[in-house]
């Protein structure tokens, strides 16, 4: 099928470690780019993606780069932190590191892969009824035994119930 | 009393594959086998419960392709027709099989299964199976759930919050059309779940949703009971997830019940071992092989060769596979509520398909289920999520992780290397339409009726099946060819708008490919922000 012959970058999720990137550069600024890259503006730069880890405030905190062959429009990456927000860019990278973004991605947030220790055995129980909720919204003791029977594993617990588990058991144990 | 709760949830789902223009289409059949194997034998299985005064308890969801193809004129006669060639093809393999009594018994027993769904199909419920859905959740035994228009993944169109709008908007509008009352819950597609979802849901009065395991288990706050209990999220809604254990039980390709020995082989077609001269009527001259249903094999082993089905032994296999399964939950929802300062609950959703389609004695489990849950009440108690929310049960608060039911539980089924290619398109599609749809435009009846079209268009491209097909192999070509034909129908259309010069004539010829959503409105995809969503 046609390209649509505009601009444009995108990122997507794939799974907790991978990300996926797509882009359109439209023709007339591909022509644009490669003469200024002919006359040697950028000397001998490069095509790449920046990937940026977002801290909560969209500040940027971390990235690193991946380069790119000429005709290449899409990439998947693969994330080696587990930072929870990404925005990616796509432009030339110099000899020099200096870099030239051209295009600008969407942010998104990727999953958790695993889950949450508890941290504190205060938790918040709701209804759907928020007049009952009123009443009822208050910290409430965990039932430190449910856990026991997880970790005893009397049932066969099945694999996602053992890594939901793992990191969090002796935690537990501890408190209870 | 009893000791906790029981949710069996089944999801019924079908791409949008009626080709009227067609006579023959390979990929139509899928409904016919599925309305044959599955759809009728439900109904017929609730009918029966309910003559014999079972009370019973389920959660079903309809998907609204299905429910479009499920109220086309046209799928009468043509269903009719499956079913003869059918019964015409019994009878030839009845003259071929009559030195062998064990095979003759086969092909009486599927004969006599397409000629009950004929009865059912054509006399009982007069080729209309939607009104029968509908009054048994108006009885109170079954309540159904919407689903998004086309079964789009939703996690992946987030780019364009119109776009899941109007997945969510036209599903739900394709619901109350139905069954005549708004849906409390909705079925997300592959359970496909990110928390942008949730302001939608709750903007369209969606009560509950259904996740994965482990879209709980990595929530932001740890589930203190697991996924034995829902959890509310911020905008009010609650959301089960899928017990592990029941799940693996019944699904697992290797341990589950579907794979026992002595089931049907679902992929040994009698097609494939019949010649020209023997099966005419099912071979195309290039070679084309479209399945009859006949298939005389049981499962057997992996390899090596299969044994002739015995439909005696398996049918008791299926009873005691049903027996299992109520005695493992007891025993589960026991422990569970000596555990627990709550009562438990289990949700269990499957495929509807594989009741019969995929496990072809599936349909007898699940009758068993239900009756022998009914005479074991002390344990658990059959329900529904909305049954279940009636109470008013406390919830913890949580906001539940992105996640589906794919392999590898997140969006790789539906985005990777096979078929990454489709979203670019997808989301230009969306973009194009959300501006053209923008209020300070005006439009003549013409451009209206384009843009109704192009939104049809866009909306059937989203269905996840097309990736989910294009990773999986199998019908491939027809997948992508689907995809880019509603591609090019959507990017044609939305430029005889732009440059308004509405081709009537085109317009005409595609929209009579696809007459699904009748009353869909253009307008769902202005852009907003979720606050202002109405309702």
């Amino acid at each position: 099928m046609e390209s649509y012959e505009k601009v444009r970058l995108v990122l997507m999720c794939r799974d907790p470690e991978w990300l996926f990137a797509y882009w359109e550069v439209s023709l007339k600024d591909q022509i644009k780019l490669s003469e200024a890259f002919k006359e040697g503006y950028l000397g001998n730069a490069t095509w790449a993606l920046r990937i940026l880890s977002l801290e909560p405030e969209n500040t940027s905190s971390k990235s690193f780069f991946v380069p790119l062959a000429y005709q290449e429009r899409s990439k998947y990456i693969y994330l080696p932190s587990e930072s929870r927000r990404y925005r990616v860019e796509y432009g030339l990278l110099g000899q020099d590191y200096s870099y030239h973004p051209l295009l600008f991605s969407n942010t998104i947030s990727l999953p958790r892969k695993k889950s949450l220790l508890p941290g504190s055995p205060a938790y918040v129980m709701k209804r759907m009824n928020p007049a009952i909720d009123a009443s009822t919204n208050t910290n409430k003791k965990p039932p430190w035994a449910f856990y026991t029977y997880l970790r005893d594993q009397e049932f066969a617990i099945t694999t996602s119930w053992d890594a939901a588990l793992t990191s969090t058991a002796e935690s537990y144990y501890v408190k209870g | 009393m009893n000791q906790g709760n029981l949710c069996l949830l089944l999801h019924a789902h079908l791409p949008f594959v009626v080709h009227p223009e067609l006579e023959v289409s390979i990929e139509e059949h899928w409904l016919y086998e599925a309305l044959t194997e599955t759809y009728l034998p439900l109904l017929d299985c609730f009918d029966r419960l309910s003559t014999e005064e079972i009370p019973f308890s389920l959660a079903l969801s309809i998907s609204p392709t299905l429910m479009a193809m499920l109220k086309m004129p046209i799928v009468v006669p043509r269903y009719l027709r499956y079913l003869d060639s059918r019964l015409d093809f019994a009878d030839k393999e009845r003259i071929r099989s009559q030195d062998n009594p064990e095979l003759r018994q086969i092909i009486d027993l599927t004969a006599k299964r397409l000629q009950v769904a004929r009865s059912l199909y054509k006399d009982r419920y007069h080729g209309e199976l939607l009104p029968v859905f509908k009054s048994y959740q108006d009885k109170g035994s079954l309540e159904l759930l919407a689903c998004p228009a086309t079964h789009g993944y939703l996690p992946l169109l987030e780019l364009h919050p119109e776009a899941i709008y109007a997945q969510l908007k036209t599903g739900i509008d394709s619901y109350r059309t139905s069954f005549g009352r708004s849906p409390k819950g909705m079925w997300l597609p592959e359970c496909g779940f990110t928390p942008s979802l949730s302001p939608q849901l709750k903007d369209l009065g969606i009560e509950y949703i259904i996740l994965e395991s482990h879209g709980l288990i990595n929530a932001s706050s740890y589930p203190v009971y697991g996924t034995f209990r829902p959890v509310l999220l911020h905008e009010g809604i609650a959301a089960f997830a899928r017990d592990t254990e029941s799940g693996r039980q019944v699904w697992s390709a290797g341990e589950g019940y579907p794979g026992n020995p002595v089931y049907r082989e679902f992929h040994r077609d009698i097609i494939y071992e019949r010649n020209m001269d023997e099966a005419s009527e099912f071979i195309f001259e290039d070679g084309l092989r479209v399945p009859t249903g006949f298939k005389y094999y049981a499962i057997t082993s992996k390899d090596g060769p299969k044994n002739l089905y015995n439909p005696e032994a398996a049918h008791k296999k299926a009873l005691h596979h049903a027996e299992d399964f109520i005695y493992q939950r007891e025993q589960q929802i026991k422990y569970l509520s000596c555990k627990m300062d709550v009562p438990p609950v289990l949700i269990c959703p499957y495929d509807a398909e594989l009741f019969g389609h995929w496990w072809y004695e599936g349909p007898i489990w699940l009758e068993a289920v239900l009756r022998g849950s009914h005479l074991r009440a002390s344990v658990y108690q059959l329900t529904t999520p909305s049954a279940f929310l009636a109470r008013k049960p406390s919830m913890q608060g949580a906001v539940p992780s992105a996640s589906s039911w794919g392999k590898g539980g997140y969006n790789g089924v539906w985005l990777n290397e096979s078929n990454d290619w489709i979203y670019p398109h997808l989301h230009r599609g969306a973009e194009d339409l959300c501006r053209l749809s923008g209020n300070h435009h005006t439009y003549e009846p013409g451009q209206i009726r384009a843009l109704n079209q192009a939104a049809r268009e866009l909306l059937l491209s989203q269905s996840s099946d097309w990736p989910f097909i294009m990773k999986n192999g199998a019908m491939k070509e027809y997948a992508t060819m689907r995809f880019k034909s509603h591609i090019s129908h959507l990017n044609t259309l939305l430029c005889q708008v732009k440059e308004n010069r509405v081709d009537t004539g085109y317009l005409e010829k595609i929209e009579a490919l696809s007459p699904i959503f009748p009353n869909i409105d253009y307008r769902m995809y202005q852009s907003f922000g979720p606050a202002s969503i109405s309702n």
